[in-house]
């Protein structure tokens, strides 16, 4: 297993020129990416109420006491869009570093979790061609590289058949780096140039809980706290006179989501949940006071769970959701910017263990020309990996 | 079993991740952020990139003659407002010891001439006993002492017309038999070739110096019986007379330009991307090399330095900026950089002394670099030219 997982890593870590999620993520911390494997992205992001048994990477970490064998999740996120703005098109393809986490249960219906899941994650690269009169042609280059990242350590606990709790200590850590530069194409010009890079850190703190209040229905719910970043910003120049540096904390608001999922009949469940964030105050970009609102997302999801017997169509999972996004940025100014997407997966069994890999096709849309001016028709792919065994002694062998 | 199936679903993970990544493109997006960037919304933006044009407080020539003692080709006459005057030249004796008690037949001054320009110019000229010493190491502007009376020819004519077809002048012979019978001292200090009038047009008449290696200037002293004796210049010189008019460096007269200016309208927090200083050349009172040192395979670029003097001596390099060559028989418009200097200046780590443009032959021959002024009105004159950035604004305040 240990080599297989290893192999499903440097696989899904292969594509390292990473962008952000969306073209709208080309500014502030906070865009939404949402938490959980494929299966749950397969379901909408609904499925904050589903009981998972084989994934470590979940929407809702209070699931994680299902576990019962070390189980190691890694998700990656391949998006390919269009973005349109007047008459100009712009095809983008973009890569989210996976997210990996790793439970070991500990004990009965305890279970301790760890990894890595993103928080934000920016990239952006363009440049604009300047005259000026008597020199070379000039490019005014900007690039984006950031990066805000959790390492989660997740205690989950189920205390009596019907209900899971978790607690979970967050260590927020990242960066945002701005760079530009002016640059000739000319080798007796000096290229100008400028960075800034804010370092984010801080610890935040999460609960969950997911409760079957009958066979048939289950409720979940999250609670994601308030991050309390210390932000540490230096501006560098060519010009080194005219660096800086400075130090200022910036909270990114709590979140929680709430939500359902019950069986509707036979194999086939609905799952449903909201989630939000309050509007953050925008300390650090001023430029964005009076752009940013509450952030919410609701998703709806069907699955018809797979069989133990049958053909194998009944031995696989089919889901289908729905979900939209209202961003936390508005633009212009006070124009919210949401997002629609259909979503459609399934899974594959790893043999005889809990592990699947499930896979999923999203299909939307953000942001609208109309309201917006800048629209992005997204295809994204979901995939996750997850592997399972006994946390028991190896036998060595001996040549 | 298990860990096949695992590979087998790792793979099919490779293959899905890669036929994505190779299926989709991803093109600029510069045009489709356009809106965030404009508005403000994506808020880092760059300083604004200007050119600034500085008209130079002043431009001066600095005259600091240099001698060229040691070129490969001796000139007489005029080019470009250099005006050679006078030739120097010193003979070795040590070959007449072994012909004591001959009778000299003949004398012959020879000189190697290679070009006359233009081909019909011809220049009357006197050669004179020097009286004192010259050294091709000195920096020589006017001939040592020489007897006013010039050396007469076999027919006892002072006045010797030089030109393509004319390159040997007789000697009197009884000059060199007094030096034969040790009865009078040969030319100690040599002999000075001048001008013996102003002719109605100027040319140049090129001819190799000893130091060119082959073929210098000889004394050919004839004896009876027909035996030849070569008597060889061993040390020469060719004195230049500064006569240009244009703004102008030159090497071997030799003058540089000096270029004072203040920047004053550069920006404080301005980022430089570039500068330069820039002038039109004046093609035609320009001269990069004789048609003699093409011969010799001389370039016919002027090999420039450009410096910044010290405060205290415009004539001494505090930091050399720039060596380089410039066409300058051609009217251009040349930049030269000013790379780190203008930067220092700028943020204060140099003082401002101004730039000079020197020839870096100044010591080997004469090339001229004439340019416009001022007078020839802004789309010729020199100027500093500054290309800079503002700096970059992160926090959308633009």
């Amino acid at each position: 297993m240990r080599t297989a997982a290893a192999a499903a890593i440097l696989v899904l870590l292969l594509p390292c020129g990473a962008k952000a999620q969306s073209i709208y993520g080309i500014n502030y911390i906070g865009e939404v990416v949402h938490m959980g494997s494929s299966k749950h992205q397969a379901l909408g992001y609904s499925a904050v109420a589903v009981q998972d048994t084989s994934n470590s990477v979940t929407p809702n970490p209070a699931s994680t006491a299902d576990l019962t064998m070390v189980t190691l999740t890694v998700q990656q996120l391949l998006s390919a869009s269009r973005v349109y703005y007047l008459e100009d098109i712009s095809k983008q393809t973009r890569y989210q570093v996976p997210a990996f986490t790793v439970s070991f249960p500990i004990g009965k219906g305890l279970v301790l979790t760890t990894g890595y899941r993103t928080r934000y994650f920016g990239r952006a690269d363009f440049a604009y061609r300047r005259d000026i009169e008597g020199a070379p042609t000039a490019y005014e280059n900007y690039k984006l590289d950031s990066s805000l990242y959790t390492l989660p350590v997740i205690v989950a606990w189920k205390p009596i058949n019907t209900l899971r709790v978790a607690g979970e200590a967050q260590f927020n850590l990242g960066s945002v780096v701005d760079r530009v530069n002016v640059w000739f194409n000319d080798v007796d010009y000096r290229n100008v140039d400028s960075k800034r890079r804010r370092n984010y850190s801080g610890i935040s703190w999460g609960a969950s809980l997911l409760w079957e209040v009958h066979p048939r229905l289950w409720l979940g719910c999250n609670i994601d706290g308030a991050v309390d970043y210390r932000v540490d910003e230096v501006v560098e120049n060519t010009t080194s006179v005219l660096d800086t540096s400075m130090t200022f904390d910036y909270t990114l608001p709590l979140a929680w989501d709430v939500g359902f999922a019950a069986n509707a009949f036979g194999r086939w469940w609905l799952s449903s949940s909201y989630w939000m964030r309050a509007a953050a105050d925008p300390t650090g970009f001023p430029q964005l006071e009076g752009s940013v609102g509450n952030e919410t997302h609701i998703g709806v999801g069907i699955e018809r769970r797979a069989s133990n017997e049958g053909h194998i169509l009944n031995r696989i999972p089919i889901r289908l959701g729905f979900y939209t996004d209202k961003w936390h940025l508005q633009f212009p100014p006070g124009q919210e910017v949401n997002s629609i997407f259909f979503t459609v997966g399934s899974a594959i069994p790893l043999g005889n263990t809990p592990g699947a890999i499930d896979y999923t096709l999203e299909f939307g849309r953000i942001g609208s020309k109309a309201e917006n001016f800048v629209e992005e028709n997204v295809f994204r792919l979901g995939l996750s990996f997850s592997v399972a065994e006994p946390w028991s002694r190896r036998k060595t062998e001996r040549h | 079993m298990m860990r096949r199936i695992y590979f087998a679903y790792a793979l099919i993970a490779a293959v899905a991740v890669l036929a994505l990544s190779a299926g989709c493109g991803t093109d600029a997006e510069g045009p489709v952020t356009r809106p965030f960037h404009e508005s403000g919304w994506y808020s880092p933006h760059a300083g604004d990139t200007e050119r600034y044009v500085d008209m130079l407080r002043s431009v001066s020539m600095i005259e600091i003659p240099y001698g060229i003692g040691h070129s490969s080709i001796l000139k007489l006459g005029e080019i470009k407002g250099v005006r050679y005057t006078n030739l120097l030249m010193q003979f070795s004796y040590d070959s007449l010891v072994n012909y004591e008690g001959m009778t000299v037949d003949s004398v012959v001054l020879d000189l190697p001439v290679v070009t006359v320009q233009d081909t019909l110019f011809h220049l009357g000229v006197t050669f004179n006993e020097l009286l004192e010493d010259f050294s091709e190491d000195d920096t020589i502007t006017l001939p040592p002492m020489y007897d006013p009376d010039p050396i007469q020819g076999a027919l006892g004519e002072t006045i010797r017309d030089i030109s393509f077809e004319r390159t040997e002048f007789s000697i009197d012979r009884t000059i060199v038999q007094e030096w034969v019978d040790g009865t009078a001292d040969p030319w100690t200090h040599g002999i000075s070739i001048n001008w013996a009038y102003i002719p109605d047009s100027l040319g140049l008449i090129e001819m190799y110096a000893q130091d060119y290696g082959t073929n210098p200037p000889v004394l050919r002293v004839l004896f009876d019986g027909g035996t030849e004796v070569i008597l060889p210049v061993v040390s020469d010189y060719a004195i230049t007379e500064d006569r240009i008019t244009a703004l102008a460096a030159a090497g071997g007269t030799a003058r540089r330009l000096y270029f004072e200016f203040d920047l004053d309208g550069v920006p404080e927090l301005a980022t430089l991307n570039y500068s330069a200083l820039v002038f039109h050349t004046d093609g035609s009172s320009g001269l990069g090399a004789t048609y003699s040192e093409m011969l010799i395979g001389a370039p016919t670029d002027f090999q420039y330095d450009l410096y910044a003097p010290k405060a205290s001596d415009p004539d001494s390099i505090d930091i050399l900026i720039s060596r380089s060559l410039l066409p300058v028989t051609i009217d251009a418009k040349i930049k030269i950089p000013l790379g780190q200097y203008t930067i220092e200046v700028l943020n204060g780590t140099r003082v401002n002394t101004g730039l000079v443009l020197k020839s870096t032959l100044e010591t080997t021959r004469v090339q001229i670099l004439a340019i416009y002024d001022a007078a020839a009105g802004d789309s010729l004159r020199p100027y500093i030219e500054v290309i800079y950035t503002m700096p970059t604004d992160f926090q959308g305040e633009r």
